[in-house]
C-alpha cells in the first residue's frame, strides 16, 4: 500500500498537520501513533490548564477522517526516488508490516531528557525520574514516595508537580535555574543536593522520590541509519520551513532542533511543515 | 521440622557463584544456591568492562592465572551452548613512548609468554589501521588477539537457567544470616535472613564482596575483602577503533580503558578507588574528569562523546593478594571461591571448575548425571506474529520479547531484570517511557505462567520507586 501522504506520530505537531491537509483537500493521507490513542508524549499532562490548548487540539483531531493506525511504530525509513516513493517498516500489534509513502512527515515528537544525559554526580537509586514516568504511574493508580523533589523545567514539569499533587503527593518544587548537584541512596533515593543560581553552596533535600529533566530528545530512532542530519540529542536537522534533506521528506515539532522542550511551536510547525511539503516542486 | 539434605548450597548469585552451580549441576547433585538480592548478578558482576582477560598479564603461578587459563579453554564451548552474546575482537596496549615500549618488552611479553597466552607487538600502521581513533603520537602497541567481550549478565543468568533445567533450586532475595556447623550427620545449617534453615553437606562461599563476612559466620577470618570502585561512562556515538584499548599500566593503575559492549556503544573507565563502604557505588565528577582525562590521552576528543549512562561498580581486593580458592580453614566442608578481584568474569569457567575439585577432595563424590544438560534453547525463535507492538522505543522491543521474560527458568521480579534480559531501558531514555509499559505487559498475571507479576521493583531489595497506593491504604 502506497499513501499520498504519511505523518509518524499523531502528537501535538502531526494532528495539527494532518489537520491542515485535510483543509486542503489531500486525500490518501495515513496518520501513524506509536501510543494508543492520539495526543503524542505530552498526553498525560493534557489535563494541566497549561496544556489547554493540546488537548483542545486531541478533541478536534477526532473531525480528522484520515485513517489512523495506534500502537504502530515505524522502526525504519528507508528514503526513495520522488517516483517511486519511500519505504517505511512499522512494527503494530500484528507484527511487521510495510508501507509506502510518497512525502512523508516526521512529527515523531521527543522523549524528555533523563539525568543520565547530564552525567549527574552520586548514586543510581530508585525514585529518581523524568515528570513523564512519575504522571505515568501516578495515572496507573501508583503512589510515589512521602517526599517528591521536583525541579520546574518547564510546562511538562509544572504538569506533572500538579498531578502528584493532586494524588496527595507532598512536592517541593526547586527553580528550573537550580542545578542538581549530586543524587544520595542505595535502594532508594534519599536526598538530593541542589545548587540555587547564584550561590555556589549544594544544599542537600532530603526526598525518597525525584522528578527531574533537562533538554529533549527527539523520538528519531528510526532514523538511525537514514541520510538525515541529527544532533547529538537526536533531533533532526531541518532547513526554515521542516525540509529534512529528503526530497519529499518533512519534520516539525519537538523531534526537530528546531522545535522546543515544551512543544509550544509543535501546532505552528506541523501546519508549517505539510503546507511546505504541499507545495513542494517535484 | 525434617528437611531435605542438599549435597551443596553456594552463596552467592554473581557470575561466580552461578557458573559454579552449572557446573556442579553436570553431576548427580541435590543443589541450591542463595541470592541476597531479587535477582542474579547484583553485585560485582553486573558493574565491569565485560572483558574476557585471557590472563596476559596475571601473575604467573598464580590461583588467577592458573583460573583464567582453564576458562579460556572452556569458554568458546559455553558461549556456544548457552548462546551468550560474546565479541572476539583482541585487544591492544598502547605504547606512546620508548619507556612504555620498554615496559611492553621487558614485563609483558614474558609474563605472557609464562602465561601461554598468545601477543606480538605491533607498529605504529597496523595499530592505526585496526584503531584509527588511537592518537597519531602511540608509536605502536602489544596485539593480545585472545582478549574478548561478553555480556556479564546474559552469561550469569545463562549459568543459572542452565543450573535450574538441571534441577538445581535458586533461592533469590534472601540473604544468608548465619551458618551453623552441626555434625557430618545434620550438615551445615545455613539459616537466611528470614529465618528458613537450609541443610547441606557442602557449601561454597561465592559471596563476593561480602565472602569474608561470610566466612566469619564459620570462625573463620582467614582472609578480608575490601572495596574498590571503578566508575564507568557508557557512549554510544561511533568511534573508530576495532579492539579494546588499554593503556600501559603505570605502578599505581591499569589504567583507563575504552571497550566495545557486545550490543554496541563504548565502555569508558574504570577508576580504581579504594574505599570502606561496600555499597558505595556512586559516580563522582572527580571520576568522570579522570576518566576523560586518561581515554584522551590514547584516543584524542573521544571524552567529547554525548554519554547515556554512567554508574560505578565495586569490586573485592582481597588481602590474600590471590584468589582464595580452597576449603575453610574452619570448617572443611565450606568452600571458599572469594577474593576474585577484576577478571571475575573472565575466570569464572575456570572458577568453577576448581571448586567442583575442592569439593571432591573434601569428599563430595562427582559422578556426571547423564541427562543433564549442556546447551540452553534458542532465545530468539522470532516468530514475527506474536511480537507485538513496541513497548521500548529507544531500543525498538517489541511486546512478545517482553513477554518471553515469562518463560525464562529463572524468574524476573525486577524492572533491572528485565533490562537485562530484553535490553528495554537501556536506550536513551533510561526507562522513563517504557517503565508504565513493562508493567503493563508483565503485570498481567499470566494465566500460563507462575510468575508474578512485575512489581515497581528497581533492582536491589527495597528499591521499590513507586507503591500500588490503594492496596497500601486498605492494609494499614
Amino acid at each position: 500500500m502506497t499513501y499520498e501522504i504519511v505523518i509518524v506520530g499523531a502528537g501535538i505537531a502531526g494532528i495539527s498537520a494532518a489537520l491542515a491537509a485535510q483543509r486542503s483537500g489531500v486525500k490518501n493521507v495515513l496518520l501513524l501513533e506509536r501510543h494508543g490513542a492520539v495526543g503524542g508524549f505530552t498526553l498525560p499532562y493534557h489535563d494541566s490548564p497549561e496544556f489547554a490548548d493540546a488537548r483542545e487540539l486531541v478533541r478536534v483531531a477526532r473531525e480528522i477522517r484520515y485513517p489512523m493506525r495506534l500502537r504502530s511504530a515505524v522502526i525504519g525509513f528507508f528514503p526513495g526516488t520522488a517516483e517511486e516513493g519511500h519505504t517505511l517498516y512499522l512494527q503494530t500489534p500484528q507484527g511487521m508490516e510495510q508501507i509506502g509513502a510518497r512525502r512523508v512527515l516526521i512529527a515523531s515528537g521527543a522523549l524528555e531528557m533523563p539525568k543520565e544525559a547530564g552525567q549527574i554526580p552520586g548514586s543510581r537509586p530508585a525514585g529518581v525520574m523524568t515528570p513523564h514516568l512519575a504522571a505515568e504511574l501516578v495515572d496507573r493508580g501508583y503512589r510515589l514516595g512521602q517526599r517528591v523533589a521536583a525541579f520546574d523545567t518547564g510546562r511538562m514539569a509544572r504538569a506533572a508537580i500538579d498531578k502528584l499533587r493532586q494524588h496527595g503527593h507532598a512536592v517541593t518544587v526547586f527553580a528550573g535555574s537550580s542545578e542538581l548537584a549530586r543524587v544520595h541512596g542505595v535502594a532508594r533515593l534519599e536526598a538530593i543536593e541542589v545548587r540555587q543560581a547564584d550561590d555556589d553552596r549544594a544544599l542537600r533535600f532530603e526526598c525518597d522520590t525525584l522528578l527531574y529533566c533537562r533538554g529533549r530528545y527527539g523520538a528519531t530512532f528510526f532514523l538511525k541509519d537514514a541520510p538525515v542530519s541529527r544532533g547529538p540529542d537526536l533531533t533532526l536537522a531541518t532547513e526554515p520551513g521542516g525540509y529534512a534533506g529528503i526530497p519529499g521528506v518533512y519534520a516539525a515539532g519537538a523531534c526537530t532542533a528546531a522545535g522546543d522542550d515544551d512543544h509550544a511551536k509543535s501546532a505552528e510547525q506541523g501546519i508549517a511543515a505539510m503546507m511546505a511539503l504541499l507545495t513542494e516542486n517535484g | 521440622m525434617p528437611t531435605t539434605l542438599h549435597d551443596v548450597v553456594v552463596i552467592g548469585g554473581g557470575i561466580v557463584g552461578t557458573a559454579i552451580l552449572r557446573e556442579l549441576s553436570q553431576y548427580k547433585l541435590d543443589l541450591c544456591l542463595v541470592e541476597k538480592q531479587p535477582d542474579v548478578c547484583e553485585g560485582t558482576s553486573k558493574a565491569n568492562s565485560g572483558i574476557v582477560h585471557t590472563g596476559f598479564d596475571a601473575p604467573p603461578g598464580s590461583i588467577e592465572a592458573e583460573c583464567l587459563r582453564r576458562a579460556q579453554r572452556l569458554w568458546p564451548e559455553l558461549v556456544a551452548a548457552l548462546k551468550i552474546p560474546f565479541l572476539s575482537c583482541g585487544a591492544v596496549m598502547v605504547a606512546c613512548s620508548d619507556e612504555e615500549k620498554a615496559i611492553i618488552h621487558d614485563v609483558y611479553i614474558p609474563n605472557a609468554a609464562a602465561n601461554g597466552v598468545d601477543v606480538r607487538w605491533i607498529g605504529k600502521e597496523e595499530l592505526l589501521e585496526r584503531n584509527p581513533a588511537v592518537t597519531s603520537a602511540a608509536i605502536g602497541g602489544l596485539l593480545i588477539e585472545g582478549e574478548s567481550i561478553v555480556d556479564p549478565f546474559w552469561a550469569t543468568r545463562s549459568f543459572a537457567e542452565l543450573a535450574v533445567l538441571n534441577g538445581a533450586d535458586v533461592r533469590l532475595g534472601n540473604g544468608v544470616a548465619s551458618i551453623g556447623t552441626g555434625s557430618q550427620e545434620e550438615g551445615l545449617a545455613i539459616v537466611l535472613e528470614d529465618g528458613q534453615v537450609i541443610r547441606t553437606r557442602y557449601a561454597v562461599n561465592a559471596a563476593g564482596l561480602w565472602s569474608d563476612e561470610i566466612g566469619r559466620m564459620i570462625g573463620d577470618d582467614s582472609f578480608w575483602i575490601t572495596p574498590r570502585k571503578g566508575q564507568f561512562l557508557l557512549t554510544e556515538e561511533p568511534i573508530a577503533v576495532s579492539t579494546i584499548i588499554l593503556p600501559v599500566p603505570t605502578k599505581v593503575t591499569k589504567g583507563i580503558l575504552l571497550t566495545p559492549v557486545v550490543f554496541g556503544g563504548f565502555m569508558l573507565g574504570p577508576t580504581a578507588e579504594d574505599q570502606d563502604d561496600k555499597w558505595d557505588r556512586s559516580t563522582t565528577g572527580e571520576g568522570m574528569r579522570q576518566i576523560a582525562a586518561g581515554v584522551d590521552k590514547l584516543l584524542p576528543g573521544v571524552s567529547a562523546c554525548a554519554s547515556i549512562r554512567q554508574f560505578a561498580g565495586v569490586r573485592a581486593v582481597c588481602s590474600a593478594g590471590d584468589y582464595v580458592i580452597r576449603a575453610s580453614t574452619a570448617d572443611s566442608r565450606v568452600i571458599h571461591a572469594a577474593g576474585i578481584r577484576s577478571t571475575g568474569v573472565s575466570a569464572s569457567p575456570g572458577i568453577a571448575e576448581m571448586v567442583a575439585e575442592r569439593l571432591e577432595q573434601a569428599g563430595l563424590p562427582l559422578r556426571r548425571k547423564a541427562e543433564a544438560r549442556s546447551e540452553l534453547p534458542e532465545l530468539f525463535d522470532d516468530e514475527a506474529q506474536d511480537a507485538g507492538e513496541i513497548v521500548c522505543l529507544c531500543r525498538s522491543i517489541t511486546r512478545g520479547e517482553v513477554e518471553r521474560v515469562k518463560r525464562s527458568s529463572l524468574p524476573c521480579s525486577t524492572i533491572d531484570g528485565v533490562k537485562r534480559r530484553t535490553g528495554a531501558t537501556l536506550g536513551e531514555c533510561q526507562g522513563n517511557y517504557c517503565i508504565p509499559q513493562l508493567l503493563d505487559v508483565l503485570g498481567e498475571r499470566g494465566t500460563a505462567s507462575s510468575h508474578e507479576p512485575l512489581r515497581p521493583l528497581k533492582g536491589l531489595r527495597q528499591s521499590y520507586f513507586a507503591s500500588v497506593g490503594k492496596e497500601e491504604e486498605e492494609r494499614t
